[in-house]
């Protein structure tokens, strides 16, 4: 880890948090959307997306050997965001005669996002990006108060 | 008393052979120092040049994350800040030195 270690972390937390906060913008966007993909001729409803985090190892050799020789604490660098995946969780079934993709009996299938709960992601993605920009200023300003060493 | 007795740290790098590389004369001493001042200032130059990238993709439109722009710049702007300091060291010796009565 060099002196911009710090920076390189906070700069992939940061870009995680950004692409949470576009995954929720999609899922918010699609909150009602009711033909996101055909599949065998029919409509399906967007389902809720969600982003799976994982630490970023720099190598799998440089973990074992460091796991081998006992050393424990590797800070790693940084996270990143491994997959987007889809909620299955059943869809939200409302009764709407009057709607296009309205089945036989009325109902219609909406998908599976609740805007509240996204709502809560977008406070955590927000709050989380904020706390790695605090922690990359704090970097920045150890940085510069080693340069005042000796002045 | 037995003069050679007194130890100085000078001596005391003489017998541990340290001050085989201190020995040099001074055109190789200055050429160290030229290699590493210019290795230094291109190491400067090239993070300062990766934020003038970052900076024009940005103001093309091909950046997609703001952040990074901002980071690169900080990168840049902390060790152009240490360069300097190096440097009002480097001057602050010199100028010493030409002060000194011989």
């Amino acid at each position: 880890m060099t002196i911009f270690g710090g920076f390189n972390t906070s700069s992939s937390a940061l870009t995680t948090q950004r692409l949470r906060m576009d995954v929720i913008s999609s899922n918010m966007a699609n909150a009602e959307t009711t033909r996101a993909q055909q599949v065998n001729g029919e409509w399906v409803p967007y389902r809720r997306k969600m982003v799976v985090v994982e630490p970023n190892q720099k190598t799998p050799f440089s973990s074992y050997l460091h796991t081998a020789m006992g050393q424990k604490g590797e800070i790693g660098s940084g996270v990143k965001a491994s997959a987007i995946v889809e909620d299955q969780n059943p869809f939200k079934l409302v009764y709407d005669p009057s709607h296009p993709d309205a089945n036989v009996e009325g109902y219609v299938q909406l998908p599976n996002v609740d805007p509240l709960r996204e709502m809560v992601d977008l406070t955590t993605a927000t709050r989380s990006y904020e706390a790695n920009v605090t922690t990359l200023n704090a970097t920045k300003n150890m940085l510069m108060k080693a340069l005042e060493i000796g002045r | 008393m037995d003069i050679n007795r007194v130890s100085s740290p000078f001596m005391v790098q003489n017998q541990l052979g340290l001050v085989s590389q201190m020995n040099h004369t001074p055109a190789q001493a200055g050429a160290t120092f030229k290699k590493a001042l210019t290795e230094a200032v291109q190491n400067v130059n090239e993070l300062q040049n990766v934020s003038a990238l970052k900076t024009e993709q940005l103001a093309r439109g091909e950046i997609t994350n703001l952040h990074d722009v901002m980071i690169t710049g900080q990168k840049a702007s902390v060790a152009l800040q240490a360069t300097v300091e190096v440097r009002n060291k480097v001057i602050e010796s010199y100028q010493e030195i030409m002060r000194m009565q011989v």
